[in-house]
């Protein structure tokens, strides 16, 4: 125990006495930790905000029932009508696929707080999506032709657009239609209070009821699919910050090393072993690191505090966000931190090994 | 086997095709002090580094209470962790307090070494005021007397000490020199080299380093 304490301040006097050669280690550290924590909240911003978007408008759950499904399950908040099918609207030679929405009247009701201008469809009449109508140049009071079908019976009609309406997620707004058509039936909305219980109550439903349910994230698989493809890429950038910090660190190990031969004579021809003298220098690598790390949470904290203070605004019709959304997770922040110190501490194992085949011979050659 | 404190027998050493070492036999065995000299060049920092268990020889081996030293890499550390050395210069860490150096020293020993013992030591060695400097602190005569007491640290079964005078003035030499008599009155065995006669003026036995061989040379 005291040999370890002695490590430890051998190391931090080592460290210390050699300043400006931790230096840019500890500050190249706390770059790429700092911005390794905006990165991750910044795609975890967009994520969640994606997630949101998503469920603040698509319904938590789709049922295929002739009848209503009861709503005495805990978490349910709404329930209507809502009959999805593919359609294709055109408009002076244009064509464009659609996805239509027919509901009724408590649906709309819902809908309708995503309407931009216009108001909800009445019979023979759509709400088109905001993307939608800047594509074909649509606007409230424009007549167009839809093609569709309900309970694969097809439709061809001329309606006008009532109004525009904005989800937020492009994929919706870029084709969604909604249709007023108090007759339709077949398939269920239903709405959570919060959509991550998704699961529990489709099995609750399940118990009840005979007909098929599917859940938000069965029905919008390529979001799920963005999302892991956004951890890959946290992965990518966090091994990459890693692997810079690990490579800067081992260097500056290395260097104090090849200084510091007399000293290590001096330990080794006083009966340290090998592995001890290694564990002084790799303690100086723990000592850097942990400096590093701090400084590296200090800037990324106060990074975030002021990306999500100033929010940065970024280009709409690109991103679908008016600033750039951060989330910090304090589990990413924590996994980031274990994940780097120890990969970090494994890389300067390398040259602290070194340390340990220094030849104490080298204290008697000072000639 | 004799009741030596070290016995270095047949010991060959060489630096690729540069022979140093030819077969020397060498024996300690009372809290004597020792003298080597010779040439620059003879050999005295090879023999010095092969006896204190620093550097294996290409043959022979060093017996410390009849253990081989250079049995195994244990048997090496385990020799270092027995003996005291001082080398001509930059003994001492720089990093560290002269209390530190010596904490350093007697932990590396496997031992904790209290204040007061600390105290203790360097009042008796007359540099109890240089505690709390650092090495940069200290004139080299000072820190050859604070690496003289990190030998004694831990109670060695022997000290070496490689030209220990070779870098200091008259003065400090004189108070060096006295020092290395209380470690005998502590019946603790002394090997020195020195090329200097002063030096040499006061070790209990002295012998000549010439053509890779020790021949003891009568003090008169
Ligand atoms: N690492 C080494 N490699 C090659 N030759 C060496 C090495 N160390 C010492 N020598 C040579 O060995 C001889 C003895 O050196 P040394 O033991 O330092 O002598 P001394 O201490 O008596 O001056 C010298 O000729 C020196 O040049
Ligand atoms: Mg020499």
């Amino acid at each position: 125990m005291r040999k370890l304490l002695l490590a430890g301040k051998l190391a931090k006097s080592f460290a210390f006495k050699e300043k400006k050669h931790f230096v840019i280690p500890v500050i190249a550290i706390g770059i790429g930790f700092a911005g390794l924590i905006v990165i991750l909240s910044v795609i975890h911003g967009f994520d969640a905000l994606l997630l949101d978007s998503l469920t603040g408008f698509f319904p938590h759950l789709l049922v295929d029932s002739t009848s209503k499904p009861v709503d005495d399950i805990d978490g349910i908040s709404r329930i209507f009508h809502l009959e999805l099918s593919e359609g294709v609207i055109s408009m002076g030679g244009k064509f464009k696929g659609v996805i239509v929405y027919t509901t009724d009247a408590e649906g709309l009701g819902f809908f309708s707080r995503f309407v931009l201008s216009g108001e909800p469809p009445e019979d023979g009449e759509i709400l088109i999506g905001s993307a939608l109508s800047e594509s074909l140049g649509l606007k409230p009071g424009d007549a167009v032709q839809m093609t569709w079908s309900v309970i694969n019976r097809p439709f061809s009609r001329r309606v006008i657009v009532s109004g525009i309406l904005k989800t937020g997620v492009y994929q919706f707004d870029s084709n969604i239609c909604i249709a007023n058509d108090n007759s339709s039936n077949g398939l269920w909305a239903i709405y959570l209070n919060d959509p991550r219980q998704a699961n529990r109550v489709k099995e609750e439903l399940g118990k009840k009821i005979a007909g098929n349910i599917y859940t938000w994230t069965e029905l919008n698989e390529s979001f799920a699919k963005a999302v892991k493809v956004d951890e890959f890429f946290a992965l990518v950038i966090t091994l990459f910050v890693v692997l810079l910090s690990g490579f800067g660190i081992m260097n500056a190990i290395l260097y104090s090393v090849l200084t510091r031969r007399h000293e290590i004579g001096i330990l080794s021809s006083l009966g340290l072993s090998p592995g001890y003298i290694a564990f002084v220098f790799w303690m100086q690598a723990v000592i850097v690191s942990i400096v590093g790390l701090l400084l590296g949470s200090i800037i990324g904290g106060v990074s975030l505090l002021i990306i999500s203070g100033v929010k940065v605004p970024l280009p709409e019709e690109v991103f679908y966000a008016t600033y750039l959304p951060v989330k910090f997770s304090w589990s990413d922040f924590l996994l980031a931190l274990i994940f780097e110190f120890v990969l970090i501490t494994i890389f300067s194992l390398i040259p602290a090994r070194h340390a340990g085949k220094v030849d104490p011979m080298e204290v008697l050659r000072y000639e | 086997m004799s009741d030596a404190v070290l016995e270095a027998r047949k010991v060959v050493h060489s630096y690729g095709q540069v022979n140093v070492l030819r077969g020397l036999d060498f024996t300690v065995d009372s809290p004597e002090i020792c003298g080597i000299f010779g040439k620059s060049g003879s050999g005295k920092s090879t023999l010095i580094a092969i006896l204190a268990g620093l550097m294996k020889p290409v043959s022979g081996d060093i017996f410390v209470d009849s253990n081989k030293v250079y049995e195994s890499f244990r048997s090496m550390l385990s020799m270092r962790k027995r003996m005291g050395i001082v080398f001509q210069l930059r003994n001492l860490l720089k990093e560290l307090t002269v209390e530190d150096n010596l904490k350093v020293a007697s932990l590396a020993r496997g031992q904790e070494i209290k204040s007061e013992e600390i105290n203790e030591l360097l009042s008796t060695m007359g540099i109890s005021q240089l505690i709390y400097r650092y090495p940069s602190e200290l004139s080299v005569g000072e820190q050859q007397r604070v690496a003289i007491v990190r030998a004694l640290v831990g109670k060695p079964k022997i000290v070496f000490a490689d030209e220990p005078t070779g870098s200091v003035d008259e003065d400090n030499k004189k108070g060096i020199l006295r020092l290395f008599r209380k470690i005998t009155e502590r019946r603790v065995p002394i090997v020195l080299t020195s090329h200097d006669a002063e030096t040499l003026n006061i070790c209990d036995k002295v012998f000549e380093l010439k053509n890779g061989l020790l021949k003891e040379v009568l003090i008169t």
